[in-house]
């Protein structure tokens, strides 16, 4: 039961996780971390990074590691954002950087980082003022104890009353520049406290449910993300990274980084030595290799080509192993585990997804038709579709869970 | 009392949300179908609220205009955006006035909503100078007389905010920033003025408009430059009420 306790489906968060944990990922698809952390090293003025890759192809993980490499640096201090701290169903940019600008007072504060009194209190008037908090709220909110205090109220209130949500957002309409301006104050007044450069990393912006609401926030807004005067690394959604408008957004950044899916398997569908190897080692680091079959593990890993998908197939085949009262995890398990969640995905399945999943499989390559098309964009988005690099080499492939539905077809 | 102070009135704010949102509604409806609405506006700040709540609402290209070219180029080649924003600039060149004359028809031929921000000055000129886009104009919204809330309630207020952006001068390490925050400090200086009638205020609001203005330039920060030369306007502005001889 150990070993189905190891195979959860999160990000690496610690320290102490990334030592027992982590697996270096192949050399021909490596993690762009290192190249983020150098271009850090180097740059003076404040750079601004996207950061694409996959749903559950390790990106959390990569950016709690960059987290805290950044931390181990005496010249960096690294201020995590997810949206999954607001309604993640319901978020605009506006949203956004009012918890930007709160968690950085609340960064300083866990960090024991003095922050100048005017320039906090002058914070602390502007979201009293956009938010129309009370003072009793702030009283009762405080005196239920938990050390809830102002920021900590409009924080929550942010993520659960949409009301408070409507009304942030109507008077941050016009008043967007003057809070991008009290960010950037709170951030020259912490840089110069602590004597490091704040680096903040905006996690799950990927996962912005509605793609009209992925495209309110990127391709209208981008520019607000680029006036934040610290280095800024924000996670973009991949699906919007085939929009034809992309290059244009991606040019106000500093640059774009994609972390790529490692695949166990080469384009012709052979297996590649050094992606089978890492999925292999993420299940060596979990668990003894004597508790699952070799054939059971070269299933699990054949079948899924994704990191998250892999660690949740191996997981769901630990109980099965589990109620049948056997230690060791074979093949039926996997198969199971893999029914199961492929069952999930074909349901979904329109025949004009089928048509698309057929050609992909074919000619390993990935395209809509035109601009207004999302077909390939949407499948993207679940996972049904796969995209691969290795070396300078692309192609795309079905979700390898789909693939004998798709041949079946 | 100076003539022509800003005041500060409630209403200022409803005004400017009733006007913006006026021309967000018109370009709703003329979403995909050419047609030109001319914005006239003389403040800074709320030519800049306008563009982020249109940029906000559509899928804006917004273009600062240098070259008439440009806005030909844009107009026969312009896709994938529902909404085209074009600044003109302050001093209006016969290029740019040619361009706006000789091909609005374009304007309405493109499939996409133009809408084109100038100041009086530069208005007086089209009205002059390109006859034909005149008369080819949809609506035109008036912003000139919307002065922007005043950022202030009270004289002890701003005091603060000075205090805290001379305190943040003092310690900002990045160039950009110290600019925005001589800018910043211009701007309370200027809200300070417009409370106590005091020429100084005015004057030190000057001098931090003009040191913003010599950094941005150095910086070759285009952004920067227009904003602290726009502020640098409505001081001098205020300035020629102070010593109306001084215009003479």
């Amino acid at each position: 039961m150990q070993a189905f306790k190891n195979f959860k489906v999160e990000p690496l968060k610690s320290e102490e996780e990334f030592k027992e944990f982590y697996v270096e990922r192949p050399e021909q698809t490596p993690s762009p971390i290192e190249e983020i952390l150098e271009r850090l090293k180097l740059s003076d003025n404040p750079e601004k990074y996207l950061f694409l890759g996959f749903r559950g192809c390790g990106k959390s993980t990569e950016l709690y590691r960059l987290k805290i490499e950044l931390e181990n640096l005496k010249e960096f201090l690294p201020v995590m954002v997810s949206i999954y701290e607001l309604d993640v169903n319901d978020i605009d940019i506006r949203d956004f950087l009012v918890l930007l600008g709160i968690k950085l007072i609340q960064t300083a504060k866990e960090k024991g980082i003095r922050i100048d009194a005017s320039v906090e209190e002058d914070f602390r008037d502007f979201l009293t003022n956009v938010s129309h908090v009370r003072e009793e709220e702030i009283k009762t909110a405080s005196s239920i104890g938990g050390g809830v205090d102002l920021f900590g109220l409009i924080k929550a209130k942010l993520g659960l009353e949409a009301t408070t949500r409507e009304t942030i957002r109507k008077e941050l309409t016009l008043k967007i520049t003057e809070l991008i301006s009290r960010i950037n104050n709170l951030i020259i007044e912490i840089e110069y406290e602590s004597k490091k450069m704040i680096v903040i990393i905006a996690d799950d912006l990927d996962k912005l449910t509605r793609f009209v609401q992925a495209e309110d926030f990127f391709y209208k807004n981008h520019r607000l993300l680029t006036q934040i005067s610290a280095h800024a690394i924000y996670t973009f959604p991949i699906s919007l990274g085939f929009d034809v408008r992309f290059p244009h957004v991606a040019n106000a950044f500093d640059d774009y980084f994609t972390i790529p899916q490692v695949p166990p398997f080469k384009k012709d569908g052979n297996i590649w030595n050094e992606g089978f190897k890492f999925y292999e080692n993420v299940v060596a680091r979990r668990m003894d290799l004597n508790l699952i079959g070799e054939d059971a593990l070269k299933k699990a890993i054949m079948s899924t080509g994704k990191l998250s998908e892999f660690i949740s197939i191996v997981r769901e085949s630990c109980i099965y192993a589990h109620r049948r009262r056997d230690s060791k995890i074979r093949v039926e398990d996997v198969r199971k585990a893999l029914d199961k969640l492929r069952t999930f995905y074909s349901r979904t399945l329109t025949e004009e997804h089928m048509e698309v999943l057929r050609s992909v499989h074919e000619t390993k390559d990935a395209r809509d038709r035109g601009v207004e098309d999302r077909i390939v964009r949407d499948l993207l988005f679940s996972l049904m579709l796969v995209e691969y690099k290795v070396d300078e080499e692309l192609w795309y492939e079905v979700n390898p869970l789909l693939i004998p539905v798709v041949r079946e077809e | 009392m100076v003539r022509g102070q800003p005041v500060a009135n409630s209403s200022s704010e409803g005004r400017i949300v009733e006007e913006i949102e006026a021309l967000i509604d018109e370009l709703e409806l003329l979403k995909g179908e050419g047609s030109v609405v001319l914005v006239i506006v003389n403040s800074r700040d709320v030519k800049e609220k306008l563009i982020n709540k249109i940029v906000e609402r559509f899928n804006a290209n917004v273009v600062e205009v240098k070259r008439g070219q440009e806005i030909i180029d844009m107009l026969k080649k312009g896709e994938n955006f529902e909404v085209l924003i074009l600044i003109l600039p302050d001093e209006l060149t016969e290029d740019i006035l040619n361009a706006l004359n000789n091909y609005r028809e374009l304007f309405y031929r493109c499939g996409f909503p133009s809408v084109v921000i100038c100041n009086l000055d530069t208005l007086n000129k089209i009205i002059n100078y390109a006859p034909d886009f005149w008369r080819y104009r949809g609506s035109v919204y008036d912003l000139t007389a919307v002065i922007l809330p005043m950022k202030f309630s009270s004289l002890e207020e701003v005091g603060r905010f000075i205090d805290m952006c001379n305190y943040l001068l003092s310690i900002v390490k990045n160039d950009n920033e110290r600019v925005r925050l001589l800018i910043e400090l211009a701007d309370a200086y200027v809200h300070k003025f417009a409370m106590t009638a005091d020429e100084n205020d005015l004057k030190v609001a000057e001098d931090f408009a003009e040191k913003a203005l010599k950094i941005a330039e150095e910086l070759k920060n285009e952004v920067l430059i227009k904003e602290a030369k726009d502020l640098l306007k409505i001081i001098r502005t205020y300035n020629s009420y102070l010593s109306p001889e001084a215009d003479r």
